[in-house]
């Protein structure tokens, strides 16, 4: 096959029936030095981050991040309110009673710490997203049922048409098919 | 799934502390330093011996705490039913089990009575209208039969777990995992309501003019964050018995973090609280109490409770590899056991001392009496039993556990 052709082709998709197989199959997928390629299963299945070498989340950071903006935010626009620009006296509290303001403080970065978990779930996800290559595969309409997968794009540099279809041949997999774009 | 956990058969035998493990030596040694430290301690305390029962309470209550939460622990474990911690359940079991300690040493407190709850049983407080209104709750009769009542349920309960579940090390009957899950479910409420009069009794009546109906939330929340802190310590320390390295694993440490770090929050949370609505409110009553404890040398404490009970462990234990850490965790669980301490001399002594702390020998050789004490009991019942529950039938879901 020549470059042109390669251009057209998503990735290879192979399918296996059980969860050891899959399992032990990204471990070497993982040792190959792919980068581009994910596993595929209607469950989730514990430890198969590890088995990918998939590096700890960056959602933790992302969520972290903003809720300390929108926390330290939060309180500083309480102490601008009512302690500069609109000044009230309520129940005797000094203009800058900032004890206070801990709770506005606090509500706004529990809030934005949520928001920013599920909005950043779904960015680092690339969601929502309406159409996906691998639709194409007959086969992989059983991954929200019963069986499991593993791809490898046509993008990642090990990849290989013939070769990598073999490789996930060699892994035990029932059935490997090169899925178009 | 990882495949990389070692299967280990645990029996009697390796799951058992090694006869040259230094903890063998500890119910013997902690005994002495223990009893020869609290003569010290009745000795300096001849001459000044209202700071002297201020002391023994404080120190009375640091221990106590741990086994309280020790206690809540392994009912908690059951109730949930909870696969992970079966490998530690076995520690927390012996740390609940030094609770008849406590009961003995309530003794002492019978002669420090009318030093500690001066506030209510002087003839000015006679007096007093609103004293009087109280006085109902607030009677040496009543006060003995609520402590007495509250230890009894405490060591029922401690008692009651720890039997069985090394009953079950032996028999290796599931029922006895049922019965106790069972159980677990009325402990836990009257447990919860002992805690919470236990909290307005021992510290809250010191000070008998103010209330908070938050304290017993506030006083819970302390017993079973330095109970984590405890357990992480004592976790680290039979660690190295050669059968135990790859039962507890550092998930267990992660684990045991985050609630460490939960329970710090959850405190902060409860002081906040209650710091907030009386600074809000703004009676009279309730800000005196902490007009006191905020002024003078007390200040210092307050700041220091603050920022280390807190912004500390919180901005620490939030890294990830902090808490996968087995010292850095270490660290962090000793540090969490001082402010602990801090915690309670602050609500304890001001009601004695407005001004200021006064640390002294008193204050040390009270921490190695009853400390001594409370580790030597620990260590002659660890020493008895498996480190493990080794025929639980969580138990090995627990061994192969991982944080996703």
């Amino acid at each position: 096959m020549n470059s042109n052709n390669n251009k057209m082709i998503y990735g290879a998709l192979a399918q296996f029936a059980t969860v050891p197989e899959v399992y032990h199959a990204c471990e070497k997928v993982r040792d190959k030095g792919f980068r581009k390629w994910d596993a595929h299963s209607p469950f989730p299945i514990h430890g198969l981050d590890k088995a990918m070498g998939l590096p700890q989340s960056k959602l933790s950071w992302i969520v972290g991040a903003t809720s300390a903006i929108f926390g330290i935010g939060g309180f500083l626009l309480w102490v601008w309110m009512n302690g500069f620009d609109y000044k009230l006296v309520i129940a005797g509290k000094p203009f800058l009673g900032l004890l206070g303001y801990f709770l506005p403080g606090f509500e706004c970065a529990v809030l934005s710490a949520a928001i920013a978990c599920l909005v950043g779930m779904l960015a680092l996800n690339k969601l929502p997203q309406w159409y996906h290559s691998l639709f194409r595969s007959e086969a992989f309409k059983r991954v929200t049922d019963d069986s499991f997968f593993i791809s490898i794009e046509a993008t990642d540099p090990k990849f290989h048409p013939v070769k990598t279809v073999e490789f996930l041949k060699e892994l035990g997999a029932t059935q490997v098919e090169l899925v178009e774009q | 799934m990882s495949g990389s956990h070692t299967k280990v058969t645990l029996t009697q035998e390796n799951a058992r502390l090694p006869q040259e493990h230094f903890f063998s030596k500890l119910p013997l040694a902690g005994t002495a330093v223990g009893l020869a430290s609290l003569l010290i301690a009745f000795m300096l305390g001849r001459s000044n011996s209202s700071y002297f029962f201020f002391s023994f309470h404080v120190w009375w209550l640091f221990f106590l705490s741990i086994a309280i939460g020790a206690v809540f622990f392994v009912l908690i474990q059951f109730a949930t039913k909870s696969g992970w911690s079966v490998v530690v359940r076995r520690l927390a079991e012996n740390i609940s089990m030094t609770m008849p300690l406590f009961f003995v040493l309530v003794i002492v407190m019978a002669f420090g009575t009318g030093t500690l709850y001066h506030h209510w049983l002087s003839h000015e407080a006679l007096a007093d209208k609103v004293l009087q209104s109280k006085q109902w709750y607030l009677n040496i009769p009543f006060f003995y039969i609520r402590t007495i009542f509250y230890m009894i349920m405490f060591t029922w309960a401690a008692i009651y777990f720890s039997k069985r579940s090394a009953k079950q090390d032996e028999t290796g009957n599931f029922e006895i995992t049922y019965k106790l899950q069972n159980a677990s479910y009325p402990f836990l409420i009257i447990l919860g309501f002992c805690v919470t009069f236990a909290a307005f009794d021992w510290i809250m009546s010191l000070d008998p003019h103010w209330y908070s109906t938050i304290f017993g939330l506030y006083f819970f929340a302390s017993c079973y964050m330095v109970f984590f802190a405890a357990l992480i310590i004592a976790t680290r320390i039979v660690h190295n018995v050669p059968a135990l390295k790859d039962v507890i694993t550092v998930e267990h440490y992660h684990d045991l973090g985050k609630l460490l770090f939960a329970h710090t929050c959850f405190w902060a949370y409860a002081a906040f609280c209650q710091y907030l609505l009386i600074w809000y409110g703004n009676i009279p009553e309730e800000t005196a109490w902490y007009g006191i404890r905020e002024n003078h040398g007390w200040f210092y404490v307050f700041v220091l409770l603050c920022v280390g009970h807190f912004i500390v462990p919180f901005l620490f234990l939030m890294a990830r590899r902090a808490k996968r850490s087995r010292n850095l965790i270490f660290a962090i669980a000793i540090w969490m056991l001082f402010m602990h301490f801090l915690d309670l001399y602050w609500l304890v002594v001001p009601s004695g001392f407005e001004e200021g702390p006064q640390f002294g020998l008193i204050d040390i050789f009270c921490f190695l009496g009853i400390g001594g004490l409370f580790v030597a009991l620990f260590a002659a019942v660890t020493r008895r039993k498996a480190l493990v529950p080794i025929k639980d039938p969580r138990l090995p879901e627990s061994m192969t556990y991982e944080n996703v």
